[in-house]
């Protein structure tokens, strides 16, 4: 069923369903990501909504440095999440843990839990950046449908 | 004094229940309603709340213990990072504490105080505005969140233009000011708060004169003036409740006791009135700046002043008021370039008390509305939590309970425990 | 009948004045970033004395040096690292490093590939050309090194 598949990730490529969590951070990124869905950049102009639920999303924006606390949480919130799923990266403090690299409880970066498909520099990123960012991975993405059959099974237990 | 059964016992599960309770429910780390992991039981009675509880620790970064290791100049761009929405006030209580120790705190021209109280508070507007959108979209009217959140971006427009980020502005230094406020940037930006000030006195007729608000706001979540004094709010969430207490007025820092602005406060208690406080102070503040701006016409003074890396030992504590309440800082400096210890208590961990407080015997469908009420910041917030060896016993002490044990300690000199 | 005739009203203005929202590259173009708006810094060549001081006062550690003298050495950045805060141009004693130089890096900058993004800011000297590509792929290739390791730990 071949063509079945690739409808559907084009469905979900297209239009795509967005769920946001916080691993820690200090909320700079996360009042940008909820304010590129406001009036002035609008997301939903191109069908992204913001969802609570994890088993009806397609894509999860992280942000934060992962401290030992939320680790675990975030990996459930990922199993739950139904294939294909991807996961963007917004912020610095993602990357390498960013400021906070050689704190206490700090994991330094989201990369040591969760396979990564885009990151988003910034100290708070620009909304216009991460609509960019969006857009360019899910361009990207489009082009080569077989490297996402490749991603299928996470390997956590 | 009526009995009053302290909180955050409980630690992960809900077995600690009262006896009246029925059953529990948890609002997890992830949580459609929250921007921030924290997690909340609530004991419930049918569809009353009997009590609620709160488990914080999610953004423990170890932030105090990680600037023991970074100079001081570096620790300048690691404080406002601990909020990123009140992250100028961070910044700004911290270069005041190393003002005071290395000595430069008079060196510091007019100029440069005034452009450190125009960015906060411009930070104050911002704030205010993204909660009471947020608010609304909580109670269920979300045209006012993208009416509110589109007029927030006039505030952001203008500190961009002067910062250089929309978020964290980083203007403060010790010494004074990293940048200026160039003159031909002036009459654009009086021109938007104009526009500005409008919008705002639009959304305080909707907010107090429309039906559909009224009815989820008024008469929810009471906190009258003596439950106020027993658990000690601070910031907006007092001041709707009858306290007048504002640490502007009662310990000024900066220029404020040079300017003229009116304190706002409401007594009703609900949380109509802390919405209210909030609205007006918007309108207070956009008054502020703009007599700041009328003033640096006329002041001409140098920007930075010259601080050396190692600071002498000595310590100092400072404070401001923060959009969300009182923020404390308390510093000591040992001779070298780091500091010897630092220590931040944040506004939101006096508020929690008087939340839990508020949601005794209210609906559970009113639940969002009452948690949003004190303009909840976990990433500021941080607590102690004490792990007894011997036993494995696990304790957690609120405000009240460290207080007595301390001053008993000290008083029969005798170990904490 | 008075409050449907004001919904009324406000809802046929909104019509008129038609929708708020634009197309990003729209928005861009009507709302430009600022000119002097904060991003990745940038180094003038003839100005750097090869101190060392913008490496001492980064909060990060994201500034990297290798130096003779003051007339050859090399500086390299951590690109995802940096958070644009500006102490490297305040601390700078001959005005040689600039964060406000470029509006277009606020809004194109994200990768694929987060642990190899070096950037070589400046080479002077002797350490110019092969000693600075060979610099770099060091350093990339000790970001790949390090990407291995994390996967291995993610299991």
């Amino acid at each position: 069923m071949g063509w079945l598949k690739k409808f559907g990730v084009n469905c979900a490529v297209r239009s795509p369903w967005v769920i946001h969590m916080n691993a820690g951070g200090c909320n700079g990124c996360d009042i940008e990501i909820v304010d590129a869905l406001t009036p002035r950049h609008d997301l939903e102009q191109y069908g992204i909504t913001l969802r609570g639920t994890p088993r009806q999303a397609d894509v999860l924006l992280i942000t934060g440095p992962v401290t030992a606390q939320v680790a675990e949480r975030v990996k459930r919130v990922y199993e739950q999440m139904p294939l294909p799923k991807f996961v963007i990266a917004v912020g610095n403090c993602c990357t390498s843990g960013g400021v906070f690299q050689e704190c206490p409880f700090v994991l330094g970066g989201i990369d040591h839990v969760l396979p990564i498909d885009a990151w988003v520099y910034g100290c708070p990123p620009r909304p216009e950046n991460i609509v960019h960012a969006v857009a360019t991975l899910l361009g990207k993405l489009k082009e080569d449908l077989i490297g996402i059959e490749k991603k299928e099974i996470p390997q956590e237990e | 004094m009526t009995e009053y059964r302290s909180r955050f016992r409980s630690l992960t599960d809900g077995s600690d229940a009262p006896e009246d309770a029925d059953h529990h429910i948890f609002i997890g780390p992830q949580h459609p309603w929250a921007e921030e992991p924290a997690h909340f039981i609530i004991h419930l009675k049918g569809e009353r709340v009997v009590e609620a509880d709160i488990r914080i620790g999610f953004n423990l970064r170890g932030i105090e213990k990680a600037m023991e290791n970074r100079t001081w100049r570096q620790n300048v761009m690691l404080v406002p990072r601990a909020c990123g929405i009140c992250s100028a006030v961070h910044q700004n209580v911290y270069v005041r504490v190393v003002d005071r120790l290395a000595g430069v705190e008079d060196q510091i021209s007019e100029r440069a105080r005034l452009i450190r109280m125009f960015s906060l508070e411009a930070e104050r507007i911002h704030s205010h505005i993204l909660w009471y959108g947020i608010l609304a979209h909580d109670a269920g009217f979300d045209t006012m969140l993208h009416i509110t959140w589109r007029d927030r971006e006039i505030i952001m427009d203008i500190m961009e233009d002067i910062s250089g980020n929309r978020v964290n502005y980083s203007i403060n230094l010790p010494g004074g000011v990293r940048r200026d406020i160039k003159p031909e940037l002036v009459p654009s930006v009086r021109e938007r708060l104009k526009k500005l000030r409008k919008q705002v006195e639009y959304h305080r007729k909707v907010f107090a004169e429309e039906a559909s608000i009224r009815n989820r706001l008024e008469n929810v979540g009471i906190l009258t003036k003596e439950d106020a004094k027993k658990t000690s709010p601070n910031g907006p969430t007092a001041r709707g409740s009858g306290l007048p207490y504002d640490v502007r007025k009662s310990f000024p820092y900066e220029l404020y006791d040079k300017i003229d602005w009116d304190l706002i406060y409401y007594t009703e208690g609900d949380v109509l009135a802390t919405t209210l406080v909030r609205v007006d102070e918007t309108l207070v503040s956009i008054d502020i700046m703009e007599r700041c701006l009328d003033q640096l016409e006329t002041t001409q003074g140098e920007l930075l002043a010259r601080v050396k890396p190692r600071i002498p030992a000595g310590r100092y504590m400072a404070r401001a008021e923060a959009p969300r309440g009182e923020d404390v800082h308390y510093g000591i400096a040992d001779g070298t370039d780091t500091p010897e210890r630092y220590k931040i208590r944040a506004p939101s961990l006096g508020n929690i008390d008087a939340t839990l407080k508020r949601m005794d015997g209210e609906y559970i469908a009113d639940m969002p509305v009452i948690l949003r009420s004190y303009d909840p910041c976990f990433s500021c917030t941080n607590r102690v939590m004490i792990i007894n060896e011997n036993t494995g016993e696990k304790m957690i002490l609120n405000q009240d309970e460290f207080a007595r044990k301390a001053i008993k300690a000290k008083k029969y000199n005798r170990p904490f425990f | 009948m008075k409050k449907v005739l004001v919904m009324g009203g406000e809802a046929l203005k909104n019509q008129a004045k038609g929708p708020v929202t634009k197309h990003v590259l729209k928005q861009l173009a009507d709302h430009p970033p600022p000119e002097d708006i904060r991003t990745i810094p940038k180094i003038d060549e003839e100005r750097c004395i090869m101190c060392g001081t913008c490496i001492n006062v980064c909060p990060t550690h994201c500034l990297g040096i290798e130096k003779d003298n003051k007339d050859n050495g090399m500086i390299w950045i951590l690109r995802p690292q940096c958070m644009w805060c500006g102490h490297c141009q305040t601390y700078c004693p001959k005005d040689a490093i600039h964060i406000d130089q470029d509006a277009t890096l606020s809004y194109t900058l994200f990768s694929f590939n987060v642990r190899q993004d070096f950037d070589m800011l400046v080479a002077k000297g002797s350490f110019k050309g092969d000693v600075a590509d060979k610099k770099l792929q060091e350093l990339i290739e000790e970001g790949g090194k390090k990407l291995k390791e994390i996967e291995e730990f993610r299991g």
